[in-house]
């Protein structure tokens, strides 16, 4: 009975200890991974590889080390998923959704990041984006980046695509969000922010003076009785005559705006919002299984 | 001139009429005396002012004395003996060398004689109070006018008044309106009716004051009304000793333009608030104007003092009845820049925290 006890024991404090060393080691593991072939794509693939000065003999580990070179570059995660099996997300919101939740499980809810989600099962590739890079890459720059990169992904070539994409990260991130969008890289304040807090705190404080002066002046001033109201002597108002004319009617009208106006959404994926990873676009590619 | 002065029967010292108790009181002997006593005891110095009126004189007499008396007037002081001016329009003043109050009767006779007065109910120390709160939440004055000096400066004043009992009527003509709203479909859709509306009467305003001294501003002595004419009383002499009077310089008809303004406006707004259950209403006719009027001069009591402040006299008045008080004030600019710059530096931070953190 003590044994069995000791046993329980031992486990109620060892699961709360493993719970933290393999969130540790899931931290560890994510923290240098950036390519997840779970397809196997690039398994064994051998070679001269070079990233940035440095020479890597497996493929994975240069598409790696090129994906953390991109994400050094533009302060954001920047990652590849290859995967033949997405469970039962066979549609294409599914798909897009197996992605968006697939980036939460690996780099958090809300983390500015954008993920190449190569899908061979039902072969409808994702881009999908969270936090900042919602703003930064709009389904339009998604699109360009397919654009750029279909020739490989129909080719099955999915080293250069990866490259590819690196390549259309860099140019969308350097030109920063979308006009409309939302900015939500919090790591540093833009010029048009500080213009624009400038302009609204200009604005408020000429009202807000302007309004305080006239209060402050006309506490300070006296202003007399217009009229004698104070000397009336109510009960002596007579009245010789009070009567109300009845003249017209006249009607008037005036077109208002509708409510139900049709709002459309943007194409390729939810937006997200609130800090959550979301937004993300796809496209069925040609390619055989 | 000739001047009298109110002393204690049993004492001989200076009678001044005391508003805390509304009677005299005597300073040396604790003697009180009500005003109907006084008048039992001096009531020769009532009719005083009809005996001291001047004896006729020269031509040239009169030429002289018109350019001094344009602006002054010489009188003995009957306890000291010291020449004192004052100005023509003073009635009652305190010598300037023995501190005694003296009435300058000669001023107050004939046509000038008030009918009717309202005795000081407010002492000084009450009318320094006055000031205080007056002046309690009010940030941006200058440092040394809520100070002892500035208010030891008060002077208690009779102000001669006009006052006037009118009838006020006439007809006002007015276009009123009547909205309907309700939304169809795509359109917002107003029904308007539309009336004329006409109200003819008369109503009757008691007692409307308006100052009659060139040397008192006429808005601050609207400013300090209305005065409390239950509490007014026959005027005597003696009411005025230990205070400052005035006889009036201004005509009824220099002051009836405004009375007339005040009066009308009263009697349109009478007949503009009977106009009911319509969302607008326009006057388009007015003739309202005043009926009958009747004049009467009473003094009325009122504290004033003054203040400078970079250069700029400030001048205010407290009722010397129910304690009102009037007067712009003068502000320090840099407080309320100082004020304002720390406001807005906080209501900007928490903008700039507000927008950042919304975007």
């Amino acid at each position: 009975m003590k044994k069995i006890a000791s046993l329980v024991l031992i486990m109620i404090m060892t699961v709360p200890c493993a719970a933290f060393v393999l969130k540790q080691e899931v931290s560890a593991a994510y923290d240098g991974v950036r390519l997840f072939d779970e397809a196997g794509v690039f398994d064994n693939i051998t070679g001269d590889f070079t990233v940035d000065g440095k020479h890597y003999i497996l493929l994975n580990q240069a598409l790696d080390a090129y994906l953390l070179d991109v994400e050094a570059e533009v302060g954001f995660t920047v990652a590849v998923v290859i995967t033949d099996n997405i469970g039962n997300n066979k549609t294409e919101s599914g798909a897009e959704r197996y992605f968006e939740n697939y980036f939460d499980s690996k780099f958090g809810k809300g983390k500015d990041g954008i993920m190449l989600c190569i899908n061979m099962d039902t072969l409808y590739d994702v881009i999908t984006v969270s936090g900042y890079c919602e703003g930064v890459f709009s389904a339009s720059r998604r699109d360009a980046i397919f654009d750029n990169i279909w020739s490989d992904m129909l080719a099955d070539n999915f080293a250069s695509a990866i490259t590819g994409f690196g390549a259309g990260v860099r140019l969308y991130a350097e030109l920063g969000p979308v006009a409309g969008g939302t900015n939500q890289n919090t790591s540093s304040i833009s010029m048009d922010d500080a213009i624009t807090v400038f302009v609204v705190c200009l604005i408020a404080d000429i009202i807000i003076a302007a309004i305080f002066i006239a209060a402050v002046k006309n506490a300070y001033k006296i202003s007399p009785a217009k009229c004698a109201s104070n000397y009336l002597d109510r009960t002596s108002i007579r009245y010789h005559q009070r009567s109300d004319t009845y003249i017209r009617t006249y009607v008037t009208k005036v077109r208002v705006q509708s409510n139900n106006s049709s709002s459309g959404r943007s194409g390729g994926g939810r937006s997200g919002g609130g800090g959550r990873s979301g937004g993300g676009g796809g496209r069925s590619s040609g390619r055989s299984r | 001139m000739e001047v009298v002065q109110y002393k204690c029967p049993n004492c001989g010292a200076d009678l001044p009429f005391n508003a805390a108790t509304q009677g005299f009181d005597c300073k040396y002997c604790d003697s009180n005396f009500t005003s109907e006593q006084m008048g039992e005891i001096y009531p020769s110095k009532e009719t005083h002012a009809l005996d001291t009126a001047e004896p006729p004189k020269t031509a040239e007499e009169l030429e002289q004395d018109k350019l001094f008396a344009e602006y002054n007037a010489l009188y003995n002081c009957p306890s000291c003996g010291a020449a004192v001016v004052t100005e023509n329009t003073t009635s009652a003043t305190t010598c300037f060398y023995c501190h005694s109050p003296v009435i300058l009767t000669g001023r107050l006779s004939g046509e000038y004689k008030p009918a009717k007065l309202i005795p000081f109910q407010i002492i000084k120390s009450g009318a320094e109070q006055k000031l205080q709160e007056y002046c309690k939440k009010r940030w941006f004055l200058p440092k040394g006018f809520k100070s002892g000096a500035t208010i030891k400066d008060m002077t208690a004043i009779y102000v001669p008044y006009w006052i006037s009992d009118c009838t006020a009527g006439g007809r006002i003509t007015a276009n009123c309106k009547k909205l309907r709203k309700w939304r169809s479909g795509d359109y917002m859709y107003t029904e308007t009716k539309e009336y004329i509306a006409v109200r003819d009467g008369d109503m009757r305003f008691d007692k409307i004051p308006h100052d009659a001294s060139t040397r008192a501003c006429d808005t601050l002595m609207e400013c300090i009304e209305p005065f409390n004419y239950s509490e007014i009383t026959d005027f005597k002499m003696s009411y005025l000793s230990g205070y400052i009077a005035e006889k009036y310089d201004v005509t009824q008809e220099q002051v009836y333009p405004r009375v007339k303004e005040r009066a009308v406006n009263g009697a349109t707004k009478v007949l503009k608030d009977s106009i009911t259950g319509y969302n607008s209403v326009s006057i388009t006719q007015n003739t309202i104007d005043i009926l009958k009027n009747k004049w009467s001069h009473y003094l009325l009591p009122v504290w004033f003092l003054s203040y400078t402040y970079q250069g700029k006299d400030y001048h205010f008045a407290v009722n010397g009845q129910t304690g009102k008080f009037a007067g712009n004030l003068p502000i320090v600019w840099k407080k309320v820049i100082l004020t304002l710059g720390i406001g807005l530096a906080v209501i900007d931070l928490l903008i700039a925290l507000f927008l950042l953190f919304l975007y």
